[in-house]
């Protein structure tokens, strides 16, 4: 893994790249000591705070931890953030134009770019939403793509997110803790500020109102506090200063929608959901929620509420529709798609689906209509066992599944338990706001796998996160080499972590 | 505001009143087995029985022990009535409400919680005792004092507020319809033993405050005039519902159509009234039942007026209302 990895802040000849090179030189100034009472501190502060994730015990039972922030921070230069930023914004602004296109005309399939069965076959497909056209025709108000960085450097999109993408709260905490935590490391940096995040976001939201006489009212809508993002979903209604409401608060009369107050009831003119579609109306979904809002589709059909993200975007974000991405930028915006795909093979083709069974034990395979790292199979280091188990698993119901090329994830240095810092797997998830224009909240939440050699960043699975900084030039002086290294030289070097490798060589014995 | 919002936060502010006064009250008579007058068969003490009395657990005839009492009332989650229940319940309901009150106070309550809600606490307990109470009772006056510093003074303050004084005259109620039951046909104005009279007014970190508007000796009778009347002491049961009443009155658009309004504008004057009558015991006794049932009413009043469309059932105390 390792040796054909990509580190973000050390070159493959052990020094810092150039753009890392100030911030090599304060880690190494902070040193390894002050570097482990910063952590403690942090793990102090976040579980008085409970910016905290939860997360099953041994027992089963679900234990509150502190959000775990490596306090090495990603860097990313300028002028590579601007190609990745002018990447991000085609890419949604043609994922927005999808998602219009398929509740309306289906031009897109007229022309034959993406077989409408594809499109309809998503359990994410949401009939109910044909025909309505949100103000301002914007469905994805907040879209969350998965980068990568592969292993010559180029970035990669993974996954779009155009559902409910949660994260962003992590952004700004993370950049906050780093604050306080490790100033020295700021030091001789120009780093982009991102906690303007929230007025961008109530900014967006208010353009998405439907016209109204009156200043429009934004609530938060969060399925409770048992739901493991809850603390975000309350902490962008706190920085917002809007309502943040559960569905016992809201209620629809009239094809109107209003909250319940002390004084009555209120209307509501934008709803941030941060609730999947299937559980949003019991009437037009799943009868059997409990957590929707009865009559809310309608209201939304009549153009009195606007719902952000709109109801029906998860048929845009499947992994199904993923491989279809760069041909919907051409045709909707008659470009070439600035930020690349992950080969991807659709398994529903039996070509494919043989040549994928025959070299699993190098794909990755992923469900399709799943979101969260869940049901992933890494053929590299999955055992014969598992191989066997996943060809049984795609052969039962090929459709379902899609197969990927591996990406090798870029590392980055990340704190060890002694202090020391060993390259660790990575993946970026930068923001995009679409409010009356786009914008790309500047880094986004990088997420770290923090063992050795895993490769699944997910929270759910032992990930962590680091603050991620986009890096202006900044006037400081050249540093001087420094004089002692918080790095384990030869990890940094050669990158000995060869778990993976040696498990890849094993099967290909095998 | 929502009104569900407004339930949580008229909920925390009972969570954290009770978890305050019940920490108060259970040091003042822990000190006071501690001195042993338990030998003198007519000194009145706020007994270990008394205190489970005061939360509606029955006594099995054997007298409970100091482990077993505070194993009910501080340590155990699972009953209602507990300082771990109402600490948990709290930190609960803060978090349902973190969008609405600062960060400091949340940080303060779910320290709290941190701090007490943890498997040792049956250990500590038996160990220093009192430590535990002092920082239940820090942390309790830290969440108030963070509150008046950083929270906005809107509806959402004035609910929070109007749960901690209505939890506050309940308790303070509690504590003193066991203290005089125990106590009615021994004690007149001439009665010198002050053993309870000073648990009491520890109990309401009163003693000061007494001793400063009162010459005459603390004793039970005066020292619970005291805690039942004395318009200028803030934990006294007027004083508790004269804030309560003003913090509906600030929250309600129309407070003169507002019947808990209303009701505790006519308990406040019944009281005036009755702090004239020179009572006994017994009519002390007849005041602080009246004054329960008045709460019980205004609180189920207060739901149905501000908290209609909120999810949860009609909220009782941590222990319940006047039962």
């Amino acid at each position: 893994m390792g040796g054909d990895s990509y580190d973000e802040l050390i070159g493959p000849d052990g020094t810092p790249r150039e753009h890392a090179s100030r911030l090599v030189h304060n880690l190494n100034a902070l040193g390894r000591d002050r570097l482990l009472d910063a952590g403690a501190r942090r793990d102090a502060i976040f579980m008085q705070q409970g910016i905290t994730f939860a997360l099953a015990g041994d027992s089963g039972e679900m234990l509150d931890r502190p959000f775990p922030l490596d306090l090495v921070p990603r860097a990313i230069p300028a002028a590579e953030w601007a190609d990745i930023e002018r990447g991000l914004i085609q890419r949604v602004r043609a994922l927005n134009a999808f998602c219009d296109d398929i509740y309306h005309d289906a031009q897109i399939v007229k022309a034959g770019v993406i077989p409408w069965s594809l499109i309809v076959g998503r359990s994410a497909f949401a009939r109910a939403a044909h025909g309505i056209r949100p103000p301002g025709g914007v469905y994805c108000h907040v879209s969350g793509c998965d980068l990568v960085r592969d292993h010559d450097g180029s970035w990669k999109v993974l996954e779009d997110n155009v559902r409910t993408p949660s994260g962003v709260s992590y952004v700004l905490e993370n950049r906050r803790a780093m604050r306080r935590l490790v100033p020295q490391l700021f030091r001789d940096h120009n780093v982009r500020p991102v906690d303007d995040y929230p007025a961008l976001l109530l900014d967006a939201l208010r353009a998405a109102a439907p016209a109204s006489d009156e200043h429009p009212t934004v609530v938060v809508w969060t399925p409770g506090t048992y739901n493991s993002a809850y603390f975000e979903h309350a902490y962008l209604a706190r920085q917002m200063g809007v309502e943040l409401v559960e569905a016992t608060d809201l209620v629809v009369r009239d094809n109107v929608c209003f909250i319940t107050t002390t004084r009555g009831l209120a209307r509501v003119h934008v709803i941030y959901r941060r609730i999947d579609d299937a559980y949003i109306d019991p009437i037009e979904f799943r009868p059997d929620s409990l957590l929707g809002i009865p009559g809310l589709m309608r209201a939304y059909r009549a153009g009195n509420v606007t719902i952000a993200n709109a109801v029906g975007t998860g048929a845009v974000d499947d992994k199904a529709v993923y491989p279809y991405v760069p041909a919907m930028i051409k045709f909707y915006l008659g470009e070439e798609a600035i930020l690349d795909n992950v080969p991807t093979y659709h398994l529903s083709d039996p070509d494919n689906l043989e040549s994928a069974l025959a070299r699993l034990d190098q794909l990755v395979v992923k469900p399709t209509s799943e979101s969260g790292g869940a049901g992933v199979f890494i053929g590299p280091t999955a055992t014969d066992e598992e191989v066997a188990v996943q060809t049984k698993l795609v052969r039962a119901d090929p459709r379902r599944w899609i197969a990927q090329e591996l990406v090798h994830l870029s590392t980055v240095p990340t704190v060890q338990p002694d202090g020391t810092l060993e390259p660790r797997y990575v993946d970026l998830r930068p923001f995009v706001v679409y409010g009356r224009d786009l914008s790309v909240i500047p880094g986004g939440l990088t997420r770290v796998a923090l063992p050795a050699g895993e490769m699944i960043v997910n929270s759910s699975r032992g990930g962590g996160s680091k603050d991620t900084w986009v890096l202006d030039d900044a006037n400081g002086a050249d540093t001087p080499p420094p004089p002692q290294s918080v790095f384990t030289t030869s990890s940094m070097r050669t990158a000995p972590i060869t778990t993976w490798e040696s498990q890849q060589q094993q099967q290909q014995q095998a | 505001m929502l009104a569900r919002i407004a339930h949580e936060l008229f909920g925390l502010g009972r969570s954290v009143a009770h978890a305050d006064h019940a920490a108060r009250i259970l040091e003042g008579a822990l000190s006071l087995q501690l001195e042993g007058r338990h030998d003198d068969p007519s000194a009145l003490t706020l007994s270990l029985e008394s205190l489970l009395a005061m939360r509606g657990v029955a006594s099995d005839g054997a007298p409970p022990s100091q482990d077993e009492v505070l194993r009910i009332l501080v340590a155990d989650p699972t009953h209602p009535g507990s300082i771990v229940a109402s600490i948990n319940a709290g930190r609960e309901r803060a978090r349902a409400v973190r969008d609405v009150i600062s960060l400091e106070m949340w940080e303060t309550i779910n320290i709290l919680q941190m701090h007490i809600c943890r498997d040792d606490l049956p250990s500590k307990l038996r160990n220093e005792p009192s430590a535990v109470f002092d920082e239940i009772r820090d942390r309790c006056a830290l969440f108030w004092g963070v509150q008046r510093r950083s929270m906005l003074r809107d509806e959402g303050w004035s609910f929070l507020n109007a749960g901690a004084e209505i939890e506050a005259a309940d308790m303070v109620a509690r504590m003193l319809v066991v203290t005089l039951n125990v106590a009615r046909d021994t004690v007149g104005d001439d009665d010198t033993r002050d053993g309870s009279a000073l648990t009491l007014l520890r109990a309401v970190g009163g003693l000061q405050a007494f001793r400063r508007t009162t010459s005459a000796a603390p004793t039970l009778l005066r020292v619970a005039r005291f805690l039942v009347f004395h318009t200028a002491f803030p934990d006294s049961i007027v004083a508790s519902v004269e804030g309560l009443r003003r913090a509906l009155v600030r929250a309600d658009p129309t407070p003169d159509q507002s019947p808990p309004i209303l009701r505790l504008n006519r308990l406040s004057s019944d009281l005036a009234l009755r702090r004239h009558l020179d009572p006994t015991p017994g009519d002390l006794i007849d005041t602080l039942l009246m004054v329960q049932q008045e709460l019980a009413d205004v609180d189920q009043a207060i739901v149905a007026r501000y908290f209609a469309g909120a999810h949860r059932p009609s909220l009782t105390s941590p222990g319940g209302m006047a039962s």
